[in-house]
C-alpha cells in the first residue's frame, strides 16, 4: 500500500506539478557569527495540483524555510522554485499562507482580520461580511466577530488565521503547523474541518506538522525531512482511501503500515539529531585541546 | 427560569461593581492630587518668611495677587493667547512634518542611514543657539516662535515615529504582501497603523515641547507672551511676577494635556 519513492517527483506522477522545487539550497548567515549555515540542501519536490501534502521533520530542519520560498518571501541560494511552471520571483500572491505565528493584526477585530484579503482587493463591505460570517460560523467563532485578537484564546486565533487565508480562494494553500499549540480535541475537530473544506474544493495544500498521525490522517503524501541541513529523506504515498474519518484514523485500512514505516524513518532522524547534540557537547572541549 | 434570573443578577452585579470601582478610583486620584497641591502651597506660604527669604522665593498669596493683577489689567488674555497660538501652530507644523518624515525614512532604511548623523547633528544644536538665528531669519514676530516650537516638537514625534515603523513585525507585512497588498496599502493599512501606538506617544509627549519652544523664543526676544512676562518680571527682580507667569504656564500645559488625553481617547474609541 505505502509506495515509497526516492524523491518527490513520484513514480510516474500523471498530473502536472503546481509547485516544484529543483535542487534547492538555502544558506543563512547568522547575524552574530558571519558564518553561512545550510538550512536546505538539494531539496527537490514536485507537488501535483489538487493534492494534500504534509512535510514532517525535526524542528529546525527547514520546513518553514521551504514554505517561505514557495510564497516568494525569500529566494533560494541555489536551485529553482517553480510555481505553475514559472520561476517564482518576488512575492507569490497565488498562494495563501497560514504562517507559523498567527500574525493577526491587533487593532482589527476578528471579522476585520478575516476580511483583510478581500478588503485589499476592494470587495464591497456587504459582500465581505457575508463571506466572513459564513467562515467564522463554520469554525465555531460566531459571536466573537467584534473581539480583538488579544481577547481570543490561542486556539481561536489559530482558527481565525486559517479562515482569513481560506476566504480568498487561492489555488494553493501553505499551512505551517497550523494546529501546533492546540489541545488534542480541538486539533481533531479542526483536522476534520480542514479535510471537509479541502474535499469540497480540492485545492493544493502543503501542510507542515510534526505530528505523525496528523500527517497521515490528512495527506495524500508525506514528505519526511532529515535533521539540519534539511534534506528530503523520503516521500510516502499514504494511500488510505477517502473520505477519511480523522477521529478513527487508527483503524483505517493501511494506517499501521504507513505509520510503522514513517516512524522508523523519523526515529532514525531523532536519534541522529540527539547523537549530534550529545556529540557536540563531548567534542567541543577535545577540539580546543588538539 | 430561576437559574436564568440568577445569572442575570450576577452579571448585573459585576457591571455595577466595575462601574463603582471606576468612579471611586477617579475621585481618589483627583482628590489626592488636589491634596498634594494644597500641602505644597501651604508649606510654601508658612515657610516663606521663616525658612525662605520671601524676596527670593516669594509666597503663594503674593503670586496670586500678581495673577489677579495680570487678569484685571487685561494683559493675561493677551499674552496667554499669543503663546497658545505660537505653540499650536508650531505643534501642527512640527508634528505633520515629523510624521511624514518618519513614514518615509522608516520605510527606507538606507536613506535613513544616510541622513541619520545629520539629523542627530541638527538635534544636538542647543535651542539657545538656534533661537537667535531663527529670529534673525524670520523676525521678532510670531513666525520665529512657531518654527522654534516646531523644532522642539519635530524630533520627539520623528524619533517615536521611526521606532514605531521599525517595530511593526515582519510577519504582518509579509502576510499582507502574500495577500496581494500594494505598496500604498502596505503603508497605510499595516505599517502606519502598526506604528500608531508609538506615533501617538510622540504626539502626546511633544505637546509640552511646543509650549517650551514658544516660551524659549519669546524669552530670547519678544514684546508679548508668557515667556515675555517671565523675562520682564525677572529683569525687574519681581519674583512673584516670575512665579505667577510660571504658574500660568503650568496650568496651560495641564489644560492641553487633559484636552489631548480626551481627544486621543475619543480617537481610540473610533478606530479601536
Ligand atoms: N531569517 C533567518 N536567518 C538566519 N537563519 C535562519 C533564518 N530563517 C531560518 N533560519 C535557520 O534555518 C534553519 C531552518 O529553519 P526553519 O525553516 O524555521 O525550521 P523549521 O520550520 O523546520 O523548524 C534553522 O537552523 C534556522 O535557524
Ligand atoms: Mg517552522
Amino acid at each position: 500500500m505505502a509506495r515509497v519513492t526516492a524523491n518527490g517527483r513520484g513514480d510516474a506522477a500523471p498530473r502536472a506539478a503546481v509547485v516544484e522545487l529543483v535542487s534547492v539550497y538555502k544558506a543563512f548567515v547568522a547575524g552574530g557569527t558571519r558564518q553561512a549555515k545550510l538550512a536546505l540542501e538539494d531539496v527537490s519536490l514536485s507537488v501535483p495540483r489538487g493534492e494534500f501534502w504534509s512535510i514532517i521533520g525535526p524542528s529546525g530542519c527547514g520546513k518553514s524555510t521551504i514554505l517561505n520560498l514557495i510564497a516568494g518571501l525569500s529566494a533560494p541560494t541555489d536551485g529553482t522554485v517553480l510555481y505553475d511552471g514559472r520561476v517564482v520571483r518576488g512575492v507569490n500572491t497565488d498562494v495563501g499562507y497560514v504562517t507559523q505565528d498567527d500574525n493577526l493584526l491587533p487593532w482589527r477585530t476578528l471579522q476585520a482580520n478575516v476580511e483583510l484579503a478581500l478588503e485589499l482587493r476592494g470587495v464591497p463591505a456587504a459582500q465581505r461580511a457575508e463571506r466572513s460570517r459564513e467562515l467564522i460560523g463554520r469554525v465555531g467563532l460566531s459571536g466573537f466577530e467584534r473581539h480583538y485578537p488579544a481577547e481570543l484564546s490561542g486556539g481561536m486565533r489559530k482558527r481565525a488565521s486559517i479562515i482569513r487565508t481560506l476566504i480568498y480562494e487561492t489555488p494553493v494553500i501553505l499551512m505551517d503547523e497550523p494546529f501546533g499549540p492546540l489541545d488534542a480535541q480541538t486539533r481533531l475537530v479542526l483536522q476534520d474541518d480542514l479535510l471537509r473544506l479541502w474535499e469540497r474544493s480540492r485545492r493544493t495544500i502543503l501542510f507542515v506538522t510534526h505530528d505523525l498521525v496528523e500527517a497521515i490522517a490528512l495527506s495524500d503524501r508525506v514528505v519526511v525531512m532529515s535533521a539540519a541541513p534539511g534534506r528530503i529523506k523520503r516521500v510516502y504515498d499514504v494511500g488510505i482511501p477517502r473520505p477519511r474519518d480523522v477521529f478513527h484514523i487508527h483503524g483505517a485500512p493501511g494506517f499501521s503500515l504507513v505509520y510503522d514505516r514513517l516512524w522508523a524513518d523519523i526515529s532514525d532522524e531523532i536519534a541522529v539529531s540527539r547523537r549530534r547534540r550529545a556529540g557536540d557537547a563531548v567534542e567541543a572541549p577535545e577540539a580546543v585541546e588538539s | 427560569m430561576e437559574a436564568l434570573a440568577h445569572r442575570e443578577h450576577v452579571l448585573e452585579r459585576a457591571v455595577d461593581e466595575h462601574r463603582r470601582r471606576g468612579r471611586r478610583d477617579f475621585w481618589t486620584l483627583y482628590l489626592s492630587r488636589l491634596a498634594l497641591l494644597l500641602v505644597f502651597l501651604l508649606a510654601w506660604q508658612v515657610l516663606s518668611g521663616v525658612l525662605l527669604d520671601p524676596y527670593f522665593f516669594s509666597r503663594p498669596s503674593l503670586i496670586w495677587d500678581q495673577v489677579v493683577l495680570l487678569v484685571q489689567s487685561g494683559r493675561f488674555a493677551d499674552n496667554v493667547l499669543l503663546t497658545v497660538e505660537e505653540a499650536f501652530f508650531g505643534y501642527l507644523l512640527g508634528a505633520a512634518t515629523a510624521t511624514v518624515a518618519a513614514a518615509v525614512l522608516g520605510l527606507l532604511p538606507r536613506a535613513y542611514a544616510i541622513v541619520e548623523p545629520f539629523l542627530l547633528a541638527v538635534y544636538s544644536i542647543p535651542s539657545v543657539a538656534i533661537g537667535p538665528l531663527l529670529i534673525v531669519w524670520l523676525g521678532i514676530g510670531i513666525n520665529s516662535k512657531v518654527v522654534l516650537a516646531a523644532y522642539f516638537v519635530f524630533f520627539v514625534v520623528f524619533m517615536n515615529g521611526v521606532s514605531g515603523v521599525r517595530s511593526v513585525p515582519r510577519g504582518w507585512i509579509d502576510v499582507a504582501r502574500v495577500m496581494g497588498a500594494g505598496r500604498g496599502q502596505l503603508v497605510t493599512k499595516i505599517i502606519l497603523r502598526g506604528a500608531a501606538p508609538h506615533l501617538m506617544t510622540g504626539l502626546r509627549t511633544s505637546v509640552p515641547q511646543a509650549v517650551i519652544g514658544a516660551i524659549v523664543g519669546e524669552f530670547i526676544s519678544s514684546q508679548r507672551g508668557i515667556g515675555f512676562l517671565i523675562s520682564d518680571a525677572s529683569a525687574r527682580y519681581n519674583t512673584a511676577g516670575v512665579f505667577a507667569a510660571i504658574s500660568i504656564l503650568s496650568l496651560l500645559v495641564l489644560v492641553m494635556a487633559i484636552l489631548l488625553n480626551g481627544l486621543s481617547r475619543l480617537g481610540a474609541r473610533r478606530t479601536g
